[in-house]
């Protein structure tokens, strides 16, 4: 966490979002018979991000990770819901009041080969953002689109050159540089590294590190990637189906997790150490509609703890709500029958034992 | 680059020899020709109607015809030294090299069987009435094209975008003989404010630009300008509506899919102006195709619009191009389309320059 910014701002959260909800309207209606159908890719989120902190979102494809970024930079409008950014709320200020704003929130996209302008040299893109803002003089401003471009380890004169004249990494590295070049306070990580070799992906995250402590960064760090979420984040939030499930400091959630779904996920990640192939925890099917979730939980249909509990009524008819669990207040969890010794649960013994206790529990 | 437009211009020649080849071979294979005009005049006995084709050539063989029309042969000559012209350069090289003069590539197209005038003449003084109207009809609905079509984009879905394409629907529905003589009823007929058709007031209907022209406007330039102005407004009116709706449907679409690119994401989120969005970051990519498009409309300010110009007798290439073929005027129609191939060549010449030139990915 960096001192810089901590001591800067007037309140401790940066960016707090409150009952955050994106639909997405698909079809048409037919008129006073069918309601137009939704996409509800986020559902009501409440997050908040303390400055200099990183907050990593995971989840599988398709549980809304993308869509709340861009909700809570407000590239795209919420449905439903607000966003503070630094004490002002962003959802009733008018376009052009957000737009000037954006300078301090600033985004690095996934697809490094879709996110630069193919018609413009690399140099005028990371530029044009000034110029928007009107940072600077001219020549004030090409200063620093060079030094952008040396933040990033790219020299200067490659600023004329076109997109498609550097390597996957390089424009990953110019997409940093661009959100960079502008100074902003906070940056969403959309999934930074997914489109990268391996090889390149721990260059361009050790990069976001080190500009984390430089530049005094917060991020919203969206991954799938667990392993990169426990090496570069300091708080998660595990999402599904458009709404957070568990969320709270990286090494509790990791260590001791208490929902199914964050278990399943943790379950799955790849190991280099040989370990019984049953004990990992396969998760069927796709994620289901986000046009109708399913009703109570939404996890329920895939959960397999319910499976073992023996299919609990509660889990269809009430949905659980996120709330700061019991046994660690600094997490919180949306389950009616949160796990205890979550860790156990990534072995299959373990999950028995832990369904077991979470059993006898409810009953008691 | 010029590596690149000089492989492209020897590609041009080649195709453009093989389409000569091509048009000789149909009009080879159509029925009639010069000595069967007079196969049924009694007067015309066999050996006038062998001196006949002899003096034509007709009675060498298909490759020689061909050759000598198309000037790689010359007349006086027979054999391998045909191919040599009298400076002893090759008789396919230009009049001035080559001493040569006859065949289409030194330009003698030959005569019209109709009056017995150079065919040249005939296709060169059709060509500025067509290079009026349809010059005048493609700069109008190419640039309401483009103004139309990136409106129906930046506002797709909304009343206007929704109106424009049952407009569409319709025009493609009309045919140009429809549309032509529906307007001739009802602006010239019924409501009497339009020419019916020609391209001048005379009562001799005196040739566009010859001195009888000139002396029935009293050597006004003013009154003749207006006089043509008032000939356009039929023809340009038939041909811009049945070319713009789809024109604009073409530049909707490259706009709509440049608008959903993810570098217009980037630009968003870099806090631009939705002007400059639109400016730079969409209609750049948007509109290049259809520029590289407009290159594709040069064949048509050459070879005419067919019907409307037969619809409105406008003394143009289209229309000699139909009295060519009732006529069966073969030398007129050759050339024509001889004319008409290349057009179509130069047209896609500079469409291909054109794409390669606002294109920085393509480096030649």
């Amino acid at each position: 966490m960096s001192e810089k910014r901590a001591a800067s701002g007037t309140s401790a959260n940066l960016l707090e979002l409150r009952g955050l909800k994106k639909h997405f309207p698909i079809g048409s209606a037919i008129p006073l018979i069918q309601k137009r159908k939704t996409v509800k890719a986020v559902d009501g989120v409440d997050l908040t991000i303390a400055r200099g902190e990183t907050l990593a979102i995971v989840g599988e494809s398709g549980s809304g990770k993308t869509t709340l970024g861009r909700v809570a930079l407000g590239l795209q409008k919420p449905t439903a819901g607000e966003v503070w950014f630094d004490g002002v709320r962003l959802t009733d200020r008018s376009a052009e009041e957000q737009r000037k704003l954006r300078r301090k929130m600033q985004i690095v996209f996934q697809d490094p080969f879709g996110s630069l302008n193919p018609r413009l040299p690399i140099g005028d893109q990371i530029e044009e953002g000034l110029v928007a803002h009107a940072m600077g003089t001219p020549s004030e401003r090409k200063d620093r689109m060079h030094s952008a471009l040396e933040l990033v380890g790219l020299p200067a004169e490659y600023a004329v050159r076109y997109p498609h004249e550097f390597s996957g990494g390089q424009r990953q590295r110019i997409g940093i540089a661009r959100a960079l070049a502008l100074d902003p306070e906070f940056v969403v990580l959309d999934e930074p590294v997914s489109a990268l070799d391996v090889s390149i992906q721990s260059q361009v995250l050790n990069l976001l590190a080190d500009l984390r402590t430089k530049q005094g960064l917060t991020y919203m760090f969206i991954s799938h990637n667990l392993d990169v979420v426990g090496y570069f984040a300091d708080r998660v939030a595990v999402m599904y189906l458009g709404k957070v499930v568990e969320s709270g400091p990286v090494d509790h959630v990791f260590t001791k997790p208490q929902h199914p779904y964050t278990i399943a996920l943790l379950s799955a990640v790849p190991k280099i150490e040989a370990h019984d192939t049953a004990d990992r925890l396969i998760l069927e099917g796709e994620i289901p509609s986000p046009i109708s979730p399913p009703s109570g939980c939404r996890f329920r249909t895939r959960c397999w703890l319910r499976e073992q509990l023996g299919n609990p009524e509660r889990c269809a008819t009430e949905e659980p709500a996120l709330a700061a669990s019991p046994r660690d207040l600094d997490v919180a969890v949306a389950c009616h029958f949160p796990l205890e010794d979550g860790a156990a649960a990534t072995t299959k013994a373990g999950r028995t034992a832990a369904a077991a206790s979470s059993k006898a529990k409810s009953k008691a | 680059m010029l590596k690149f437009a000089l492989r492209r211009i020897g590609a041009s020649l080649l195709i453009l020899l093989g389409t000569t080849v091509f048009i000789y071979a149909l009009l080879l294979a159509a029925p009639g020709g010069p000595e069967q005009k007079y196969a049924n005049n009694p007067r015309f006995t066999p050996q006038q109607q062998q001196a006949y084709v002899k003096a034509l050539g007709l009675d060498k063989p298909v490759p020689v015809q061909y050759c000598r029309w198309l000037g790689a042969c010359r007349r006086d000559a027979d054999g391998v030294d045909a191919l040599i012209g009298p400076t002893g350069f090759p008789s396919i090289f230009p009049s001035f090299l080559s001493g040569v003069e006859s065949g289409i590539v030194h330009g003698d197209f030959g005569y019209s069987y109709e009056n017995g005038n150079a065919v040249i003449e005939r296709i060169s003084g059709a060509l500025l009435p067509t290079l009026i109207l349809a010059g005048l009809s493609a700069a109008l609905w190419l640039s309401l094209a483009v103004i139309l079509g990136v409106i129906t984009a930046l506002k797709n879905g909304g009343l206007f975008d929704n109106f424009f394409s049952v407009f569409t629907y319709v025009t493609a529905a009309f045919p140009t003989f429809i549309l032509g003589f529906a307007l001739i009823s009802i602006f010239s007929v019924w409501l009497g404010i339009t020419p019916v058709s020609g391209m001048t007031d005379g009562r001799l209907s005196p040739a566009f630009g010859s001195n009888e022209y000139w002396q029935y406007f009293a050597y006004s330039p003013s009154t003749a300008l207006a006089d043509l102005a008032r000939h356009l407004i039929l023809p340009v009116t038939t041909l811009v509506l049945i070319s713009v709706a789809g024109d604009a449907r073409y530049v909707r679409q490259s706009v709509m899919e440049s608008m959903g690119m993810e570098h217009v994401r980037t630009a968003r989120s870099k806090g631009l102006s939705s002007l400059r969005i639109n400016r730079r970051h969409i209609l750049r990519t948007g509109l290049i195709p259809f520029a590289t498009n407009i290159g594709l409309a040069f064949p048509f300010l050459v070879s005419g619009a067919l019907i409307t110009e037969t619809i409105f007798s406008w003394p143009g290439v289209g229309r000699l191009t139909l009295i060519a073929i009732g006529n069966l005027d073969y030398p007129l129609l050759m050339g024509i389309l001889s004319i008409g191939a290349a057009a179509v060549a130069i047209g896609n010449l500079i469409s291909d320059l054109l794409y390669a030139a606002l294109d920085p990915r393509i480096r030649l």
